[in-house]
């Protein structure tokens, strides 16, 4: 029980560990603010400018979701064709392969042309991130479906749509999930990097031009600002990925 | 003499991209109400039998016809179990027993309003396989044993005219193959609905069926059609018999001399 316990602290006590070494270094080596902030100097700026800071990491986080959401429609449709039908399977994975290889900063000039800087251009880019992990697992969960299974459906006259929505979609649901949780932090990284370059508003502008103001400790409250938004819609979407599919982690809690 | 159920004239299949055919020349009949055992080596294309006999796949060449019409499409009026239970781990016992009345007509149409009805045939299934009181739980559950039963249970909720059976007891320790044995011997008793049952154990295939087919390597072929006139109801003791002995002996013999 204690040792069970302990591991619901772990995050914490390490986190805190990790805080208090950093502190330590900056302290005793009397690290310039300029070079590597310390926490603390970076906890200062947090609450000095935490109007500013608030307003950028909101429009950031909306941004994300908006990416994001649009990731998961096309994911889900994109997926869906691409495990059901060899066809599309043949034709277009090669295709979402090499784009998936392609860093998305480099769409970003694109977007600015066609849309102008700010918000577009970053929903876009958190969007262009974030799906292909959803395609991917989405259209595996539909691909391993065990042949028995769908003669026993095909030989009850069971139309594709049938094994579609009896199997197919319920079975792909923990892939789907496990999914989530990446995409949504790739479409953090999405909307940051075109913030970065292409916006007037955001976390990703917030950096950059604390940076030219050579304001260090509010950069790094940026960055602590993302960390955390990024790992509280992770922790979301592994609570709902639990709670929707437990049946798929049925050795996490004995019995179920 | 009566109309077979199943009738293969001259049947072979070759699957797409493979030389030569899985299967070959394979001519028979069955009755209805039969219990049929296939028996052969592994690779014999037992499977690809069950596969013509339900419509899953056309043959290349000659015919399949089940209660007097060509068969062109899957067929509705078969069961299914596998080695493996493939049941779905995301619904209940008694729901994996329901699906097939979820999809097969006439019962889907009613399916919403019947489901109570449903339910309780699926109930008294799954009592008869002594599953009483598992239906709420969910597959991972049960052991290995009784996935199985839920499989057969779900093969049958339909009341299917035919029951396939592919390898159902292959994985299952010995001791609760042979109840199961007993088991499908009741059920089949009750019910008198057609079944194939493939398998590559003779003794399961003596046991239980009226006729046994031997077929032979790749491509299957059948080598002899052996029926068994042990007499019903047979009991688990008479696999001890020497008459039991000499059938699944000559039955030995056969595929034995196919290998060679």
């Amino acid at each position: 029980m204690s040792q069970k316990r302990l591991e619901n602290w772990a995050p914490w006590l390490v986190t805190l560990a990790v805080l208090v070494v950093w502190q330590a270094i900056c302290s005793i080596f009397k690290v310039s603010d300029f070079i590597f902030p310390s926490p603390y100097t970076i906890a200062l700026s947090l609450v000095e400018y935490a109007k500013p800071i608030a307003g950028h990491a909101w429009q950031t986080f909306w941004t994300t979701m908006i990416g994001f959401a649009v990731a998961v429609a096309v994911g889900l449709g994109l997926g869906i064709a691409v495990g059901t039908s060899r066809f599309v399977y043949r034709g277009l994975y090669p295709l979402l392969i090499a784009f998936n290889a392609i860093p998305k900063v480099a769409f970003v000039p694109i977007l600015v042309v066609w849309f102008g800087i700010g918000t577009i251009p970053a929903v876009l880019t958190a969007f262009l991130i974030s799906f292909f992990p959803i395609v991917v697992n989405v259209a595996t969960g539909l691909a391993t479906l065990e042949p028995e299974l769908e003669d026993v459906l095909r030989s009850l006259g069971a139309t594709k749509a049938d094994i579609l929505w009896k199997v197919g979609l319920p079975r792909s649901l923990p892939y789907f999930f496990a999914s989530l949780k990446v995409s949504i932090t790739l479409a953090f990284i999405g909307t940051i990097v075109s913030e970065t370059v292409a916006s007037n508003e955001g976390i990703g502008y917030l950096m950059m031009s604390a940076g030219s103001s050579m304001k260090m400790p509010l950069v790094f409250a940026g960055l602590a600002v993302i960390g955390v938004m990024a790992m509280a819609m992770y922790e979301l979407f592994a609570v709902l990925e639990r709670r929707m599919t437990s049946w798929a982690h049925r050795g996490d809690h004995a019995g179920g | 003499m009566t109309q077979s159920l199943v009738d293969f004239r001259g049947v072979a299949l070759a699957y797409e991209g493979q030389a030569g055919y899985a299967v070959e020349d394979i001519t028979l009949s069955i009755e209805p109400g039969e219990f049929v055992a296939i028996v052969g080596p592994s690779g014999c294309g037992k499977s690809t039998f069950m596969k013509l006999a339900t419509g899953l796949k056309p043959p290349s060449k000659g015919t399949v016809t089940v209660e007097g019409a060509q068969v062109d499409g899957p067929l509705k009026i078969v069961g299914m179990a596998f080695q493996a239970p493939t049941l779905l781990p995301w619904r209940t016992t008694l729901d994996n027993v329901l699906l097939p009345l979820e999809i097969v007509q006439p019962y889907r149409s009613t399916f919403k309003r019947d489901r109570a009805k449903f339910a309780e045939r699926a109930r008294a299934l799954l009592r008869t396989v002594g599953l009483d009181g598992y239906g709420e739980k969910f597959p991972w559950e049960l052991s290995g044993g009784m996935q199985q039963r839920a499989s057969i249970c779900r093969a049958l909720v339909h009341q299917p005219k035919m029951l396939l059976l592919d390898e159902p007891f292959g994985a299952l320790d010995a001791f609760t193959r042979e109840e199961l044995w007993c088991l499908l011997r009741d059920l089949w008793s009750e019910h008198r609905f057609t079944v194939i049952l493939v398998t590559h154990d003779l003794r399961e295939a003596v046991f239980l069926a009226d006729t046994v087919y031997v077929m032979s390597p790749r491509p299957g072929r059948i080598l002899a059609r052996s029926e068994i006139d042990l007499p019903r109801p047979r009991d688990l003791d008479v696999t001890y018999t020497d008459a039991f002995s000499q059938i699944v002996h000559d039955l030995r013999d056969r595929i034995g001399r196919s290998r060679k």
